[in-house]
């Protein structure tokens, strides 16, 4: 058993060594090609001169402003469409007249690509915030709502037969048994989510803002300060890193169960 | 004209524990229509273990579920411990041929399920739950996942299960089916030992006829299409019995009495299955 738990963790460890390293030599490889001038500096900066303008950013105060906005949106983003997804996907998963009548339609509409309709918010939201928080919402909503659905009839038959013979009533057999079957499945749509809800605030925001990270992208380009690109599209890696971080924690403290015994 | 003939019995019985009185069920779907249970008559008394032998289709499944009151039935009557069949009672419990642990819940918690459903005494059914794991066999194994456990300690754990909410009816629907040989010869002999002290009702639906003539005082022989009852057999081998038991001549009788009853034939494909 302490062999076995031993050599999960150095396992683990090496999860983790390999991409670094193979991170490293990559960034090696770029810094070399762009010091000898192999490739332009203009169009791909070496990532020290990245790392540079990283660092100045920093050192900026309309920089904070700008991620506190974009951060705002995704998260705003993610709980408004998160929850009424989650809403919806219950009431969807749960009645079967809701799922003959709405699931098929949820399920065309998800099959929009929805970036096609964000210029409606602008013209339906106004050019504040809130265009770019829907937006996010609606990128959030779809995988969420069909992830609850799915996971809302993982139960097998046989669970169900057994909490009917203890009498269980529709509530007992949502929370004692649909519930945490399909708690794997929706913590999936909300992995899928959470980066999600960052594009959608990004996408919001190269349609029309004035404020937020993705303005930054589109006026560090068109001023061809590529590595202040560079540095910014690193800021919103490591965001969507964080909220990887996030779900992966949540998913370790909820479905330690489902974990293991995959 | 079976009404007659039973209405004698049933003034002789009045205290059986389980009457299925003119049962009948038919699955009709899209035109055709497959009669799964002709005409049911069965009373079981209180104590005793019955089993339900057949073939798939014959209904056993079926017959089993209904005095459950998981299944609806077309005509007749079921009656436990003098109220109609119904899901949710707290004197009748089934244990299905799946384990059915919820793999969020520890093997502890998977056992006190029925508890939580049903909103018993918590601490007092948590202190029985215990005893029962011992009981069972799986002491040290209350707060391990039920994956974690083979499939024969699995089906120990459901028996659990199904003995910590004290139901005095037990249905158990081919509990040991999905077991390897060994462990369901083990688990066979077991469960006659439980039964010997607790003296609990069981109905115990199997197609394995050894197992039936090992378990039971009295042996209902069903074939399909329609789904009927052909006998009702009464077994009088000492107890308790062995594997060996089934090897004396009494047994072997009972056993080709059976086989003869059953047609020999394995009976209906496994895809014809009705229930």
């Amino acid at each position: 058993m302490s062999t076995d738990v031993v050599a999960r963790a150095t396992r683990k460890r090496l999860d983790w060594a390999l991409p670094i390293a193979a991170l490293l030599v990559i960034l090696a490889v770029l810094e070399v090609l762009a010091r000898t001038g192999a490739i332009n500096r203009l169009i791909f900066p070496a990532p020290t001169a990245i790392l540079e303008a990283l660092v100045g950013l920093m050192g900026q105060e309309f920089f904070w402003s700008n991620l506190g906005v974009t951060w705002f949106e995704a998260v705003a983003g993610f709980l408004i469409g998160g929850s009424v997804g989650f809403a919806a996907g219950t009431l969807i998963g749960l009645n079967s007249f809701a799922r003959r009548s709405l699931y098929p339609l949820a399920v065309a509409i998800q099959s929009t690509p929805q970036v096609a309709i964000a210029p409606l918010f602008l013209i339906w939201f106004g050019f504040g915030i809130e265009p770019r928080v829907f937006f996010a919402a609606t990128t959030c909503f779809f995988p969420i709502l069909v992830a609850v659905v799915v996971g809302l009839n993982t139960a097998d038959q046989d669970s169900r037969t057994l909490l009917l013979s203890f009498g269980a009533s529709k509530w007992t057999m949502y929370r004692r048994l649909l519930l945490p079957a399909s708690l794997p499945t929706t913590l999936a749509g909300v992995r899928t989510s959470v980066p999600l809800s960052l594009v959608g605030a990004i996408v919001g925001e190269f349609v029309g803002g004035n404020l937020g990270l993705g303005v930054l992208i589109t006026t560090f380009n068109s001023q061809l300060k590529i590595d202040m690109t560079f540095a910014v599209v690193i800021v919103l890696a490591l965001l969507g890193f964080g909220g990887y971080v996030l779900v992966e924690l949540l998913d370790r403290r909820l479905l330690a169960w489902h974990r293991r015994r995959a | 004209m079976h009404l007659s003939h039973r209405s004698g019995a049933a003034a002789a019985n009045a205290a059986a524990a389980i009457r299925v009185d003119s049962v009948t069920k038919t699955y009709r779907s899209k035109g055709h229509s497959v009669q799964a249970i002709e005409t049911a008559d069965l009373d079981i008394r209180p104590g005793e273990f019955v089993s339900l032998v057949g073939p798939s289709g014959c209904g056993k499944s079926t017959l089993l579920k209904m005095i459950a009151g998981l299944e609806a039935w077309d005509d007749g009557s079921i009656t436990v411990n003098g109220g109609p069949a119904s899901s949710g009672r707290r004197d009748t419990g089934i244990m299905l041929q799946s384990a059915t642990m919820l793999p969020w819940r520890t093997v502890l918690q998977n056992v006190l399920l029925p508890v939580q459903v049903m909103g018993l005494d918590y601490p007092a059914a948590k202190a029985r739950a215990l005893e029962l794991l011992a009981l069972v066999g799986l002491e040290g194994f209350e707060n391990r996942h039920a994956w974690e456990l083979s499939g024969g300690m699995q089906q120990r754990a459901s028996l659990a299960r199904l003995l910590v909410f004290e139901p005095d009816i037990l249905l158990m629907d081919e509990p040991f089916a999905a077991l390897d040989e060994f462990t369901r010869e083990r688990l066979d002999i077991e469960l006659q030992a439980l039964q010997s002290s607790l003296g609990r009702t069981i109905v115990y639906v199997t197609h394995n006829i050894g197992e039936a003539v090992m378990l039971s005082d009295r042996i209902v022989v069903m074939t399909p299409r329609p789904g009927r009852i052909v006998d009702v057999i009464p077994v009088e081998l000492p107890r308790p019995r062995t594997e060996e038991t089934l090897s004396s001549p009494a047994a072997l009788a009972l056993i080709a009495r059976i086989r003869r009853e059953l047609g020999f034939a394995p009976g209906a494909e496994a895809g014809e299955e009705v229930a």
